[in-house]
C-alpha cells in the first residue's frame, strides 16, 4: 500500500469552501466593475448625442470603445470564474458523497444487507412462516366447508306437510282472483276515457 | 518503555477543535452578514456551540462534523451578493443548523 496521501486524500472541505468563497467574491467584485462601465458607456452615449463638437464627439467614441473592451474583458473573467466555481462545486459535492456513503455503508443494518447468504436465508423463512400461516387458514376453510356440505335440512321443520300445502293453494287463488278484479277496473277506466276523448 | 493513559481532555481534543471552529466560523458569518436578523440568530447560535460538551463518542464526532458542513454552506451563501433567492437558501440553512445542533444535544 502506498504510504504518502494523494493530494486528493489531504483535501478538506473546509479548503474547498474557503477556496469557494474567495471566487465568489471576486465574482461579485467584477460584476460590480461591469454595470459601473455599462453606467460610464450610458453615460458618455447621452452626452455624446448632445454634443455639437465633432472633436468631443470623436473623444466621446473613442471613450465607449475603450470602456466597452474593458467590460468585454470583464465579463470573460467573470465566465472563467463562474465555470471554476461550478468545478468546485462538483468537487464539495464529491466530498459530500464520500462522507455520506461511507458513513451509511458504517451503519450497523447496513452491514446487515452486505451479508446476502443470510439475507436469502432470512427471507426465506419469512416466507414459508407467511406459506404455512395461510395453509392454516385455508385448511380451516376446507373443513368448514365438508362439515356444511354433510348437513341435510330436516323436512319436519322446515318442508311443506299436506295442510301447508292446502293453504298454499288457497293464498295462490285469492291473489289470482284479486289481479282478475284490478285487470277488470283498468279496463273499464280505459273505456270511458276513449268515450269523453271521442265527444 | 513506560505507557500512561490518555487523559480526558486529550482523548476528546479532536471534537474540542471541531467545536472551538464552529465557533471562531460563526464569528466570520456574523461580518459577512448585512441582515440585522440573521446576526442576531447567528450571536445565539454561537453561544450554544460555545457550550457543547466535547466527547470521545463517534456519533458525538459525526455531529459535530455536520454542524461544521452546513456553518461551510452558509459561509458561501453568505459571500455571495444578496438577493431572494440566496436568502432563502440561507434562511434554509439556518434552520439545518437549529436541528443540527439540537440533535447534537440529544446525543450528549
Amino acid at each position: 500500500m502506498w504510504p504518502f496521501k494523494s493530494k486528493y486524500d489531504k483535501l478538506t472541505r473546509e479548503d474547498v469552501v474557503d477556496a469557494i468563497c474567495k471566487l465568489e467574491k471576486e465574482s461579485t467584485t467584477i460584476e460590480d466593475e461591469i454595470v459601473a462601465k455599462q453606467k460610464q458607456i450610458e453615460g458618455f452615449k447621452v452626452k455624446g448625442k448632445a454634443e455639437k463638437s465633432r472633436e468631443i464627439k470623436l473623444l466621446y467614441a473613442k471613450k465607449i470603445n475603450a470602456l466597452t473592451a474593458e467590460r468585454e474583458q470583464l465579463a470573460q473573467r467573470d465566465m472563467y470564474l463562474l465555470y471554476n466555481l461550478r468545478l468546485l462545486n462538483k468537487l464539495k459535492q464529491s466530498i459530500d458523497d464520500n462522507q455520506f456513503f461511507a458513513k451509511t455503508s458504517k451503519m450497523s443494518l447496513g452491514n446487515l444487507l452486505g451479508d446476502q447468504k443470510g439475507l436469502a436465508k432470512f427471507l426465506n423463512k419469512t416466507l414459508n412462516t407467511r406459506v404455512n400461516a395461510e395453509n392454516v387458514l385455508t385448511e380451516a376453510d376446507e373443513t368448514f366447508k365438508q362439515v356444511e356440505e354433510m348437513y341435510e335440512k330436516n323436512d319436519s321443520i322446515y318442508g311443506v306437510n299436506t295442510n301447508d300445502d292446502e293453504l298454499l293453494a288457497v293464498f295462490e287463488s285469492e291473489e289470482d282472483m284479486l289481479q282478475f278484479e284490478e285487470d277488470g277496473a283498468a279496463a273499464e277506466e280505459n273505456i270511458s276515457v276513449n268515450k269523453t276523448d271521442g265527444e | 518503555m513506560c505507557f500512561r493513559r490518555k487523559t480526558k481532555a486529550e482523548s476528546n481534543i479532536q471534537d474540542r477543535e471541531i467545536i472551538e471552529e464552529n465557533s471562531k466560523t460563526i464569528d466570520v458569518l456574523i461580518k459577512l452578514s448585512n441582515d440585522e436578523e440573521y446576526i442576531e440568530k447567528l450571536r445565539y447560535v454561537q453561544e450554544t456551540l460555545k457550550y457543547l460538551t466535547p466527547s470521545t463518542d463517534g456519533k458525538v464526532y459525526a455531529a459535530d462534523k455536520k454542524i461544521r458542513n452546513i456553518i461551510g454552506d452558509l459561509k458561501i451563501v453568505l459571500n455571495k451578493s444578496v438577493d431572494k433567492e440566496e436568502c432563502k437558501k440561507a434562511d434554509g440553512l439556518l434552520r439545518d443548523l437549529d436541528v443540527a445542533i439540537a440533535e447534537r444535544k440529544v446525543l450528549e
